[in-house]
């Protein structure tokens, strides 16, 4: 009696089990690595998962579960990356732009996609793909582009009778005008690297590029050119500090970029120089609240021209071929670029590569795309190479310390002087070179 | 003859005895022991003929051995030796006010009642707290509180000040941790000790000066060591409150900047093991020490 009870039981239990085994046999996990920590724009991303894995189960009768994991960019995402492929741990989808990762490359970690059909059939320009290649190959799916300006409070604005300026001394004098009426001009957020590097780069690489300078980037970190041989890397320096000015919050070095935000959203200050990746953020603060920003480009001279657009690859994807189902992260990059950029862009406030749009696209990102399309840009994949994260690290450290002395009045690591913070950077620099001599 | 063999009898069952007790002590000490050796010991002695390469990305299979140049480099160069100083600076500092003040709140709070114990939690509690979470909630007090109230700039965003805020918020994480240790020192000394001294006509201080702090000694040991090796590995601080600042930057900082966000994984193991040995060496040091200063009080 008991060996028939124990044999039914099994069976059951067999039974059940079955169908479970069956359908884990047959599900496709495809695994992302990102450093989107931005909720709207996971969740975007999310959503078009759910559209793919909807898809195939349609067309192909698999199931595709995704499993995602978010580092942050600035601190821990490439030695997450890193340390996983290390361990043989691979992801199938890894985010970033292939010429910060060419060690990958060079390790056969990232697939090849050079002449890839819908990549090709994206139009999109020489600067968009300079950013996703490297060596003249394509390694990474572009999906949207960032730039950066000036997000200004347009309340405030027209309650003091404020135009968007043309040129930089309309700026300034905004900010005087802002600053007698006990508002800060700027919400500024020096604690972060972007923030420092994003002051520079108006000035820089539209400079840069038309000189051009295209190896810029390459030739700093070879050691064949100092900072010093770049006169706009002095230029920038000084309309950034010009922007700085004497009205500095007493806050703006010890500010990460979520702090600036909040001030920014709370009416202390009247303007925020700030990247279009932080459209979202703004967006998920100011939900239910009276509050309505504009954005301009920041004018450094007083030609009255109109300022050029800096154009970079923000999200962009790379293809581990080692990983378990390349196939079907391909076909899902795939699927994004050509069925969803239009959903990407509403959810994530992204202005997308393609130049997509909606009727729900919010007139800022159309504007975005509007500068683009227009080619007065100056783009980052216009470079022959871009800083690798030691030679970034470096620069961003020099600029924080000018950033520093300027608000502080302090003398930091040295630097109290545009002059001085040119010696400081290039002898980070210097320390980089000779380090990858060793 | 007869005494004499029952002299070595004995003899032998006390180092059988021994015997036994020493076996038994290993026993007690070898899971430990193993786990240490697999998880610790190791992948140490593993990466160290790493630091004589010029290995670079650590997906990267290509490298070679420079013999000492890394440690060349290192010794030398101005960032490393600034990172040590940093250490040093943060952690004897750190040391000094983590103990300070945990041991004044063990004073404070020596005596048990409900008051104490809800006291205790409180102070305890911040130690519970993610030094990441500590950080961040710290650089909102410096920045909407400190510089509000006082209209400076916040430490944090100084390089002459960074270290200092550093060690506030460390010490004020950790000083719940020393002063239980303090605590529970002073709980140890038996009340006779009090009772016989105030009979005998000592006041407060003569007590504290000749019972407590010489039978809290082995606290004090504790306490230190432990700060120490805290002190000289800080590492997850810096990295939130000090990413672009050098003036803020530890080697334990160092060696992750240089062996995974700048692709020096050679360089940055050499430094690994050059903080590896100043941590052993100066451990040992004190904790030497320390229990000499114990034997002689």
């Amino acid at each position: 009696m008991k060996r028939v009870l124990a044999t039914i039981l099994s069976l059951v239990i067999l039974i059940g089990v079955l169908p479970i085994v069956q359908a884990e046999s047959e599900t496709i996990t495809v695994r992302t690595i990102h450093y989107m920590v931005e909720g709207e724009k996971a969740a975007g991303m999310e959503t078009i998962q759910k559209l793919f894995s909807e898809k195939i189960l349609e067309e192909e009768g698999k199931v595709i579960k995704f499993e995602n994991s978010a580092y942050s960019q600035g601190t821990d995402y490439w030695p997450q990356l890193n340390s996983s492929i290390n361990a043989s741990d691979f992801y199938d989808i890894m985010m970033g732009n292939p010429g910060l990762y060419t060690d990958l490359i060079k390790e056969g970690y990232v697939k090849d996609l050079t002449g890839n059909e819908v990549i090709k059939n994206l139009g999109l320009t020489s600067g968009d793909m300079g950013d996703v290649s490297y060596e003249g190959k394509w390694y990474a799916y572009p999906v949207d582009f960032k730039s950066w300006g000036v997000f200004y409070n347009v309340k405030m604005f027209e309650e003091l009778g404020i135009d968007v300026p043309k040129t930089e001394s309309e700026l300034l004098a905004i900010c005087e005008k802002l600053q007698e009426n006990n508002i800060s001009p700027w919400a500024e957020w020096y604690a972060d690297g972007a923030s420092v590097d994003i002051n520079m780069r108006t000035v820089l690489w539209t400079k840069a590029l038309a000189n051009g300078d295209k190896d810029l980037f390459k030739d700093l970190m070879s050691g064949d050119k100092t900072v010093h041989d770049y006169p706009y890397m002095k230029e920038a320096l000084e309309t950034w500090a010009r922007r700085i000015g004497n009205w500095a919050r007493p806050d703006a070095v010890s500010n990460k970029q979520t702090d600036a935000n909040e001030i920014f959203v709370s009416g202390k200050a009247g303007m925020l120089y700030q990247g279009t990746w932080n459209i979202g953020s703004i967006e998920g603060l100011i939900k239910d609240k009276e509050f309505e920003y504009g954005f301009f480009l920041c004018p450094t001279d007083d030609s009255g021209q109109d300022p050029v657009l800096n154009v970079q690859v923000d999200q962009a994807f790379m293809i581990n071929p080692k990983a378990n189902n390349p196939d079907y992260a391909s076909k899902f990059m795939e699927f994004w670029l050509t069925d969803c950029m239009g959903l990407w862009s509403d959810a994530s406030f992204q202005p997308g590569i393609t130049g997509a749009k909606t009727e729900n696209t919010p007139p800022l990102l159309l504007a975005l795309l509007e500068a683009k399309a227009s080619g007065n840009t100056a783009c980052y994949g216009d470079f022959t190479v871009p800083f690798t994260s030691a030679f970034t690290s470096a620069y961003r450290t020099a600029l924080t310390a000018f950033a520093a002395s300027i608000v502080t009045g302090e003398t930091q690591s040295g630097v109290n002087s545009v002059e001085t913070c040119l010696d400081y950077m290039q002898e980070l620099f210097d320390e980089e070179i000779a380090k990858a001599a060793l | 003859m007869r005494q004499m063999s029952a002299k070595t009898n004995r003899s032998r069952s006390v180092s059988r005895l021994t015997k036994k007790i020493h076996i038994g002590n290993i026993m007690f000490l070898l899971p430990t022991f193993i786990l240490f050796t697999f998880v610790v010991l190791a992948p140490f002695i593993q990466g160290i003929p790493y630091s004589f390469t010029n290995w670079k990305s650590i997906v990267s299979t290509n490298y070679s051995f420079n013999k000492l140049a890394n440690y060349e480099y290192l010794l030398k160069n101005k960032y490393f030796l600034m990172s040590l100083g940093v250490t040093f600076k943060f952690t004897i500092l750190f040391i000094l006010s983590s103990n300070i003040m945990g041991f004044f709140l063990a004073l404070l709070l020596r005596q048990t009642s409900r008051f104490n114990n809800f006291s205790r939690t409180v102070f305890f509690l911040p130690f519970t707290v993610s030094v990441t979470a500590a950080a961040i909630v710290w650089s909102y007090v410096f920045t909407d509180i400190y510089g509000t109230i006082t209209g400076l700039v916040s430490p944090l965003g100084l390089e002459s000040q960074i270290v200092y805020a550093m060690v506030i918020i460390a010490s004020w994480r950790d000083m719940g941790y020393t002063m239980l240790i303090y605590i529970a020192a002073m709980q140890t000394i038996p009340k006779d000790f009090y009772e016989a001294a105030s009979i005998e006509g000592a006041n407060a201080f003569q007590q504290f000066r000749r019972i407590t702090l010489p039978m809290i000694v082995p606290a004090f040991t504790a306490n230190i060591t432990i700060t120490l090796a805290w002190g000289l590995r800080t590492f997850d601080l810096p990295m939130v409150v000090s990413t672009t600042k050098r003036a803020g930057q530890t080697t334990a900082v160092y060696v992750y900047q240089s062996i995974f966000a700048n692709n020096n994984a050679g360089l940055g193991q050499a430094a690994a093991i050059i903080l590896t040995i100043i941590l052993v060496v100066l451990t040992q040091i004190v904790s030497y020490t320390l229990r000499r200063i114990e034997v002689e009080l």
